[in-house]
């Protein structure tokens, strides 16, 4: 700091010898000392939401985001990778819950729900992020319907549930006329019967959706026209089929 | 040896005296509302959260106090020329900074001892003195490295800039260590090879404070604290800040 300094020669004689000495020992225990093991710890529980609040310091939102950080780093502790089949499912959709509770317009607690933590290849645990997406939807279908969607997706296509993936896209459906849900988002529930072989029903949908007016833009008209087209196609085939096969076996038992 | 005493005594009288003592009850006492607060919040195993909260947030505020208290008290020495007229005795430097660094270790002892003392009523008493004798530890290393940084820097806000990035780093230098080795980092990358190479050769000088004083060794359940290894790391660091601080007090021109 610009002070005078006395030359090393003025020092006490044993003083660079300690400095060295410490140094030298300093390391040696540096090196000696056990080294760090790393540990899997379990995910813990999430504290109340009244102790975030009060954690928050009047700052949800910005708390909100530096716990999802840290969340979505668990599965990568220091020195060790957690696979997230060993999370614990119900913490993460706890911890996921409470997030979205401090922060209820912060969307990335549902992206890593539905991309991230449904991505594992373990049904249970899909269900499980799907349960906490549909829940988080019917409490704001105005700004999450995309996670549901994706949640639809999931259901469909990583879980094989028709079912399921029916019921998610008719929450899609019935979501209220006020939240501005595109209109390919309340017509899921369409495809979904189609590859559910539900023709007939997803034909009566989709004349009705066509009927109704409530699609205006051309190219969707059009597009909608061609899928209906070829339900009907698909329906005229499958009746088809149906009465060849029928008159066969009833021709069978003549011979 | 007298002189030594006398300074020690005199370091201990100034903290009494700048009631930085009551300070530290009240600053405990909210950290106790706090933890009762937060375990009754917590819909189980609120036991935890009491002793948790308090004890983690006791131990930084502590620290942060220690810093404080050390850093104020020898800028205003230094400032005021008082270390000239105690030099101007027959004390040698040596005998001052050491006798300066007993008297911050006691108020040390005593702040640890009163931070601990809540603590027996939410867990177990061998355990609460471990985490005692921890944190009297911790808070006697922050005050060397905090004495030498003010001795050397002679600011305030330096001293305690420099205190506060040792402590931050010496508390998550083992967690870095293991990211530098985790499998996600790419050993065919120079960087990545350099930085590894770097924390493990930092991690080499600095005491591992994320292994003193933990709040998880006053869990119901918890396994029995190592303390020797504590010891051990404190009693090695605190020589070598010694060593470093008394160069460079022998150094400057007082």
């Amino acid at each position: 700091m610009g002070r005078a300094q006395r030359p090393l020669g003025a020092l006490p004689r044993a003083l660079p010898a300690l400095l060295l000495a410490s140094i030298v020992l300093q390391v040696a225990w540096g090196t000696l000392r056990p080294a760090p093991q790393a540990q899997v710890r379990a995910l813990p529980a999430a504290p109340p939401q009244a102790l975030l609040e009060v954690a928050a310091l009047g700052e949800p939102g910005v708390l909100a985001r530096l716990l999802m950080l840290w969340l979505q780093a668990f599965d990568d502790q220091p020195g060790v990778s957690v696979p997230f089949r060993a999370l614990d499912y119900a913490r993460v959709a706890d911890w996921l819950a409470r997030l979205l509770e401090l922060d209820p317009g912060f969307q990335y607690p549902l992206l890593a729900a539905t991309r991230v933590y449904g991505e594992v290849a373990d049904p249970a645990r899909q269900r499980r992020m799907i349960a906490f997406v549909r829940r988080a939807y019917a409490a704001d279908p105005g700004r999450r319907w995309p996670w549901l969607a994706h949640a639809v997706y999931l259901a469909r296509h990583r879980l094989d549930d028709l079912e399921l993936a029916l019921a998610l896209a008719r929450e899609l459906a019935a979501a209220p006329p006020s939240a501005p849900l595109p209109s390919w988002a309340r017509q899921m529930h369409i495809f979904v019967l189609a590859d559910m072989g539900e023709l007939e029903s997803a034909k009566v949908l989709l004349g009705g959706l066509l009927d109704s007016g409530e699609i205006t833009d051309p190219h969707e008209r059009w597009f909608l026209s061609r899928r209906l087209d070829e339900l009907e196609h698909q329906l005229d085939a499958d009746t088809a089929g149906g009465d060849a096969g029928a008159a066969a076996s009833s021709a069978a038992p003549s011979e | 040896m007298k002189a030594f005493a006398s300074i020690a005594r005199f370091t201990l009288l100034e903290a009494w005296r700048t009631r930085i003592w009551l300070l530290a009850l009240i600053a405990l006492g909210a950290l106790l509302l706090l933890g009762e607060f937060a375990a009754g919040l917590a819909i189980t195993d609120s036991a935890s959260y009491r002793s948790g909260i308090y004890a983690a947030l006791a131990r930084l505020v502590c620290v942060l106090m220690t810093m404080l208290f050390v850093a104020q008290s020898l800028a205003r020495e230094l400032a005021e020329r008082l270390l000239d007229l105690t030099l101007a005795r027959p004390v040698s430097r040596a005998q001052w900074f050491l006798a300066r660094l007993s008297g911050f270790a006691g108020g040390a002892a005593v702040l640890a001892a009163l931070a601990s003392a809540p603590l027996l009523w939410q867990a177990p008493a061998p355990a609460v003195l471990a985490w005692g004798i921890s944190l009297a530890l911790e808070l006697t290393l922050v005050a060397a490295v905090c004495q030498t940084c003010t001795v050397t820097l002679r600011q305030v806000t330096l001293a305690v800039s420099v205190t506060s990035a040792f402590y931050l780093l010496a508390r998550a230098i083992d967690a870095m260590v293991l990211m530098s080795q985790a499998p996600a980092a790419d050993p065919t990358q120079w960087i990545g090879r350099v930085v590894s190479e770097a924390v493990a050769l930092i991690a080499l000088v600095l005491p591992a404070l994320d292994r003193f004083t933990s709040s998880a060794w006053l869990r119901a359940g918890a396994n029995a604290p190592e303390l020797l290894p504590v010891v051990l790391d404190s009693a090695v660091f605190i020589t070598l800040v010694i060593a470093v601080g008394l160069f460079d007090l022998y150094r400057s021109e007082a």
